[in-house]
């Protein structure tokens, strides 16, 4: 089907003042008064504040106080505290102060003395699995969203069976499996079984989690550095202890996310609680190192996989077990997301998860840009590789094989999918990428340089429904579209929005999209994270379109005669069918929709849409043709996405230095919105992959507790010249049933896709040796080479 | 004046460190007052000389004093405690070499020799010519009343050491002590072929009790090093002091400046 | 409690004239503390770790900058010259192109404009422990993290150590080293030429020091000497990006070479010590000898002669000795 503006390319509207520097981000408002925040953070990595004294600082001119975990909402452990008696990482905010300056503040900080009892600690799961292990926390040592905090202490002889190189692997806290695991290893020709470990990381978000905040009559204007809007309003009221429609955010501009900052995390609370208590407005700037502590981090895996095939390369059975490092709080369901992934991905005949999510005394852990399916891609695709080459199968063919379809099920619940084209992205990827010729120069030597190339393939659910949309046609013929859905920066707000202006036939020019500030009115959407939005949003905003749309005709119905029936859309004007020549501008429409009040002007709303939804809608009630409707349109199956990378690399073998000469990622993306975006999402997370794959994560004394990756130079994600000038990426570009314009997300996998093309290229290069872990660092590639063994042991986590 | 170094520890809390290196010049200076003002006064003390029994001839007779193995012992301690202050002091006065071997090694021969004077000293020395007796702060207190011009009827005499050469050595005992198990403790912070270092086996503020007692004790025995380099080379002892080259001093001295039923040489 | 990330206050100074520096640090002694291009500067004092009471910014003294040529057929750079402007220089690329090699390869595009070869080549240790914060001995401690049970020590020294373990991170200092180059240091009392063995010193000399400058003194010149003029040179940094990174190993070469066989040389590698670590076993190993990969292999052997690795650095081993390798074997006039 032919659009208009689906397919094209646009500027979105808040490209040009990123690129101007206009764009205003949380620490760029200033308000008149306004005091500053500096946060009191714990050194240690575990322990129990004793004593807080801050007589010192009450002598310092311009010091205004502080509050402490007393003076904040608590919530039920293992909830990420806003401020805490029991820090559990080095950096866990314990007070935050308030001055008149920072450097004030700074300085009141440093004369606070704040008394800590140590408590034991631990960097690494399996040593808090051991028994007497050590706790993460004074409650416990095990816990996640839906799995509660409670202590697991696995048997010595669980240990002693693994021996040193091989996952211990005791009771789980959670397991599903189906089929029947035994006889597919039986049908299976070649098993491969493997131990791995993926590193945990942090996120880099170029902005820091930054905010700002006041009152203003009863109501909290708060700044933040926030990938959603509206769905993280009621969360965000939770941490200030207000109602969710007395919060008025404001989150215009993200300087990145990836996952950390999709829903409310509890810092950003603090400045709200502090203007409230020193009636100022107050500026929490966050500095880098402060966000590498606090902000949020991948969660890394130890792993153990058994995987059976048969001679064809079928997958006859998958035996997964994850032990997530889940830092000290409630984290995220990572490694549940393994077992989906693999289920998805391989789509075996045969399958058991087991898994469990172990506290650590490390960054507090939350979602990052495929949290689990891509650790997992990392972890497996090398073993598809292990398995190709003992079957002498072609590394593309056996994917292929084994690659979900349309008929694909996922997980326990063997769910079906809206769509899944995963054959096609291979397809497409090994025809661009010339991979038959490609793979004739794998492992040949030029000088000192191997060529080694790889593929990789990783997956995400991509979309859900439910929420509501918001169009409105103002007298002077505009098309507002509301979004509240938030600006990550992947411009997929613009782009769906793109749907309504098509429903209704808009010049793109005419359109205005409302969002950033609730004082807009701006509807209940879901966040943007899960790669859910350019099906989510497509949904709300195509049936608030056509809500206004039905508006219009009937309004046209109305004042023209006949029956809206008898109307159409063009050139923004409600046209008679029979007699062009009768119609009615959308201006003139919006207009009467105002005279006529009721639905048309917003003034009644419909009964199934969220309150936040109809507060938006009350704001703008009156001012013009006002659409509004929840998505209840049909959804059966999980919405998916994956990703086909493929990876050429040269791999020094005299340095270990590998060298991403080029690289392409083709993202199974249903319709393609936004072509030049949907290019620059897939490169940029296959950028992130080659971090994932070669350079990034934490990396603690285990002594002392400490974080050694405390700045950019020091976390190493990519920089510009460790990517290929030929980096490209682009989609299948075919339409998933369930979505109105066939649009779906597609912004998570190609960063496993790549990390997994990277290390299967590495692979290729040494013959086929692999690594079982992330990420593959330039030592590991040199002790590999000189036949030395690692320096790290083979379970050890951040380790080097 | 700061006593101590601080610094902030790993988890942010004030840690110590050591004394306070600004310390040497008050302890190094506390020793040049005490030699300024001994030189300056003993001129005026002492003119009103003690009686004397025995007036032994000056015939060139020698006493036995120290014998050749305690006078090898006396030198070889003389030159690890002088290497190990000027390995010590210099870097930290800012004249920069590589200090650490020699020093530790000046050290480890500190230590042994220690442990070599301690049992020689109980086993073939007279060990309680070094004791402090009674009778050692009767001879002080009429030695002093003597160069206050108000000498005794009845002489009273030293044995082999007077008070404070006793004092001295016993606070230098102390001290070498000290600063040997403080510094063979840190030797537990390098690589050996016995252990490998590690630091964690004492805890941040044991540590900084072993840093500050080293020292406090070096500066303490820099000051009395100082003193004793001065009591050394004052002409009107070289008739003690000549015994540490000689192992001898002369019969005459003896019968002078000692009391023959306290020291009994085997040579008398 | 520990604070980062907010500077504190300090006194700033930024004369333009050198003697007036000097009457500045002659001043405050050792409360002043020397900035240039003050890319590592101003990360300490952000941190709050390094705290001066007077900051010197002698970034606007002009007779520190530039490259000249002298009487004697070498050149002098002076020490405020920037790392954009050494690796574009003509005369160095001509003459001494292992340095503008070095120099290119420094941090990245931001870090070489404003970053100086006086401040590159006399930086700070970048342990990670003591840039942490912690009271180790070089920040005047008891103590190293570093060199442990269990600490955490892939970046550091291979050699040399004594109690700390640090290296000498800078990608400039044995290209300097390789270039037999003389560092001017200059107080108001007077000047010193020193060579690289007393310019960059190491923890048995100064725990708390990489070079021997005096705080009242400042670095400013170094003077490259014509003997290595147009040699065949080389200079790799093994670092796991291209940009924005120290190196795990670096290694800078001159290569004299006439009538067919090796005549003189200095080979030095980095990141190996906490002093630019020349190889005069290696230079002695290729003497006389037809250059070739035989050669070169075994030079690479005898580079890492000696060498005691830590918990994580084992890896330095073999990529010391294939660098050394590649260097005796790879260097181009």
């Amino acid at each position: 089907m032919a659009y208009k503006l689906i397919g094209k390319n646009f500027t979105p509207p808040d490209l040009i003042a990123k690129v101007t520097g206009s764009a205003k981000y949380a620490e760029d408002f200033r308000a008149d008064g306004m005091a500053f925040c500096k946060l009191i953070l714990s050194p240690m990595p575990h322990g129990v504040v004793k004593k807080i004294d801050d007589s010192e600082a009450k002598k310092v001119k311009g010091y205004l106080g502080m509050i402490t975990a007393d003076d904040v909402p608590q919530f039920p452990p293992p909830a990420d505290p806003i401020l805490t008696n029991e820090p559990m990482h080095v950096g866990a905010p314990i007070a935050a102060v308030a001055a008149e300056t920072e450097a004030i503040a700074a300085e009141c900080v440093e004369k606070i003395k704040v008394t800590i009892e140590p408590l034991p600690f631990t960097v690494d799961p399996l040593d808090s699995l051991y028994p007497q292990g050590p706790d993460a926390r004074s409650n416990g040592n095990v816990a996640n969203v839906r799995l509660k905090l409670q202590t697991v202490k696995w048997e010595a002889s669980d240990f002693a069976a693994a021996g040193d190189n091989k996952l211990p692997m005791g009771k789980p806290a959670e397991e599903w499996h189906y089929g029947d695991l035994e006889q597919g290893f039986k049908d299976a020709k070649v098993i491969i079984e493997e131990s791995f470990v993926t590193a945990g990381y942090s996120h880099h978000s170029l902005e820091p989690r930054s905010a700002m905040a006041f009152w203003q009559g009863g109501k909290c204007v708060i700044h933040v550095s926030s990938q959603s809007q509206s769905f993280i309003v009621p969360g965000l009221a939770r941490y200030i202890g207000i109602k969710p429609e007395d919060v008025l955010l404001v989150a215009e501009y993200c300087g990145g996310g990836f996952g950390s900052k999709g829903t409310e995390y509890p810092i950003c609370s603090v400045p709200a609680h502090l203007s409230k208590k020193f009636s100022r407005p107050v500026m929490m700037r966050i500095s880098r190192g402060e966000e590498y502590a606090l902000g949020s981090a991948r969660p890394g895996f130890q792993g153990y996989a058994k995987l059976g095939f048969r001679e064809d390369g079928k997958m006859t059975a998958a035996d997964i077990y994850v032990i997530q490092e889940n830092g000290p709080h409630m984290g995220f369901w990572d490694f549940r997301n393994a077992g989906e992934a693999t289920s998805f991905m391989y789509q075996p005949l045969n399958m058991r998860w087991r898994g469990i999510s172990v506290l650590t005394n490390t960054p507090p852990r939350g979602p990052q840009r495929g949290p689990g399916e891509n650790q997992t891609a990392a972890a497996l695709e090398p073993l598809i590789d292990k398995a190709a080459r003992q079957l002498g199968i072609d590394r593309v063919a056996i994917r292929k094989l084994n690659a979900p379809d349309n008929n694909a099920k996922v997980g326990e619940e063997r769910e079906s999918v809206t769509s899944s084209y995963h054959k096609d992205a291979l397809d497409i990827g090994a025809e661009k990428f010339g991979w038959a010729e490609r793979i004739k120069k794998s492992g040949q030597r030029k000088g000192s340089k191997v060529t080694g190339v790889g593929v990789g393939g990783a997956f995400h659910p991509a979309g859900a429904n439910g929420f509501d949309g918001i169009v409105r046609i103002t007298p002077d013929g505009k098309l507002h579209i509301h979004t509240g859905v938030g600006n990550l920066g992947t411009f997929s707000y613009a782009g769906t929005a793109r749907i309504a202006a098509e429903v209704l036939g808009y010049n793109w020019d005419n359109v205005v999209i409302e969002r950033g500030d609730m004082r807009k009115g701006l509807p209940w959407n879901l966040g943007q994270f899960g790669s859910n939005t350019s099906f989510t949003m497509a949904r709300t905003n195509y049936v608030a379109a056509v809500n206004a749309k039905q508006k219009l005709l009937e309004i046209a119905a109305k004042d023209l005669g006949g029956a809206p029936d008898d109307y159409d859309l063009a050139d923004e004007k409600v046209v008679s069918k029979a007699d062009p020549a009768k119609s009615m501008t959308f201006a003139k429409a919006a207009q009467r929709a105002i005279e006529l009040g009721g639905a048309y002007s917003g003034a009644e709303t419909p009964a199934e849409i969220n309150p936040i939804t109809k507060g938006a809608v009350a704001m703008m009630a009156g001012t013009g043709l006002v659409g509004v409707a929840k998505d209840t349109l049909p959804k059966k199956g999980m919405v998916t996405t994956s990703t086909a990378a493929f990876v050429e690399i040269e791999l020094d073998v005299e340095t270990g230095s590998v060298t991403i000469v080029d690289a392409l990622g083709v993202a199974d993306c249903g319709t393609i919105i936004h072509p030049q975006n949907l290019a620059h999402q897939v490169k940029s997370g296959m950028v992130m992959g080659f971090g994932m794959a070669k350079t990034e994560r934490h990396v603690y004394d285990p002594k002392l507790g400490i974080p050694a990756n405390v700045g950019y130079y020091q976390t190493k994600p990519p920089s510009y010249l460790d990517v290929p000038v030929s980096l490209s990426g682009g989609g299948v570009d075919k339409p998933d049933p369930q979505s109105p314009m066939g649009t779906k997300g597609m912004g998570e996998p190609p960063l496993g896709a790549s990390a997994a093309a990277v290390l299967s290229a590495i692979s290729d290069a040494l013959g086929g040796q692999i690594f079982n872990r992330t990420p593959v660092t330039q030592d590991h590639i040199i002790n590999a080479l000189a036949k030395q063994p690692q320096a790290h042991k083979p379970l050890q986590v951040n380790s080097v | 004046m700061e006593l101590f170094r601080y610094a902030m520890s790993v988890y942010g809390q004030d840690q110590l460190l050591g004394a306070n290196w600004d310390l040497i010049w008050w302890f190094g200076g506390a020793a040049a007052i005490y030699i300024v003002v001994d030189a300056a006064c003993r001129p005026f003390l002492g003119k009103n000389k003690r009686k004397t029994l025995v007036n032994a001839p000056n015939d060139g007779a020698t006493v036995r004093r120290h014998h050749l193995i305690d006078r090898l012992y006396h030198w070889a301690m003389a030159i690890s405690v002088l290497t190990l202050i000027g390995t010590s002091f210099a870097p930290i006065l800012d004249w920069k070499f590589e200090w650490v071997t020699a020093h530790w090694i000046a050290g480890v021969s500190l230590s042994l020799l220690v442990v070599y004077h301690i049992i020689r000293a109980a086993f073939w020395q007279d060990i309680w010519a070094m004791i402090v007796t009674p009778a050692d702060f009767r001879v002080a207190f009429a030695t002093a009343r003597a160069a206050l011009g108000r000498p005794d009827e009845a002489p009273l005499k030293p044995g082999k050491y007077v008070l404070l050469q006793k004092a001295y050595h016993w606070m230098i005992a102390a001290l070498v002590l000290g600063l040997m198990v403080t510094g063979l403790t840190m030797w537990l912070k390098i690589d050996t072929p016995f252990w490998n270092r590690n630091p964690y086996i004492l805890g941040d503020d044991m540590w900084g009790l072993v840093y500050t007692v080293h020292d406090f004790c070096a500066m303490s025995v820099l000051a009395l090093t100082m003193i004793h380099v001065y009591f050394a080379i004052r002409p009107d002892k070289w008739w003690q002091n000549r015994s540490m080259f000689s192992g001898d001093i002369a019969r005459k001295d003896y019968f002078a400046h000692h009391d023959v039923t306290r020291w009994a040489p085997d040579d008398v | 409690m520990i604070v980062k990330d907010v500077m504190p206050n300090f006194d700033l100074f930024q004369p333009k004239q050198l003697k007036d520096a000097f009457a500045i640090l002659d001043k405050f002694g050792k409360d002043a503390w020397k900035m240039a291009g003050g890319n590592d500067s101003l990360a300490w004092f952000k941190d709050r770790a390094k705290r001066p009471k007077v900051v010197v910014d002698i970034s606007g003294i002009a007779e520190l900058k530039g490259v000249k040529e002298t009487s004697d057929g070498g050149i002098e750079i002076g020490a405020l010259t920037t790392l954009t402007e050494l690796s574009k220089n003509p005369i160095v690329r001509a003459k001494y192109r292992v340095l503008a090699d070095a120099a290119s390869k420094v941090a990245s595009p931001q870090i070489r404009n404003t970053g100086t070869l006086g401040g590159n080549a006399a930086q700070d240790a970048r342990c990670w422990y003591y840039r942490y914060g912690l009271p180790c001995y070089r920040a005047g401690g008891n103590t190293c993290f570093a060199d442990t049970p269990e600490g955490v020590n892939r970046e550091h020294a291979l050699f040399d150590t004594d109690r700390c373990v640090t290296v000498n991170p800078s990608d400039t200092a044995p290209a300097l080293v390789a270039l037999d180059a003389k560092f001017v240091v200059r107080g108001s009392k007077g000047e010193r030429v020193l060579s690289a063995e007393q310019f960059f010193i190491g923890p048995k000399i100064d725990i708390t020091h990489l070079t021997s400058i005096k705080p009242e003194e400042i670095l400013v010149s170094i003077r490259i000497p014509k003997d290595w003029a147009g040699a065949r040179f080389y200079f790799e940094k093994a670092a796991e990006r291209n940009s924005w990174d120290f190196a795990m190993v670096n290694v800078a070469a001159a290569i004299v070479v006439s009538n067919g066989v090796v005549e003189r040389s200095r080979i030095v590698c980095g990141a190996v010590s906490a002093t630019p670590k020349r190889l005069p076993a290696v230079e002695d190993s290729i003497k006389g000898k037809a250059l070739g990969d035989d050669i070169a292999k075994v030079a690479g052997q005898t580079a890492t002669r000696g060498a005691r690795p830590l918990n994580y650095n084992k890896y330095k081993i073999p990529l010391m000795a294939n660098l050394v390798t590649r260097a005796v074997r790879d260097a181009t006039a």
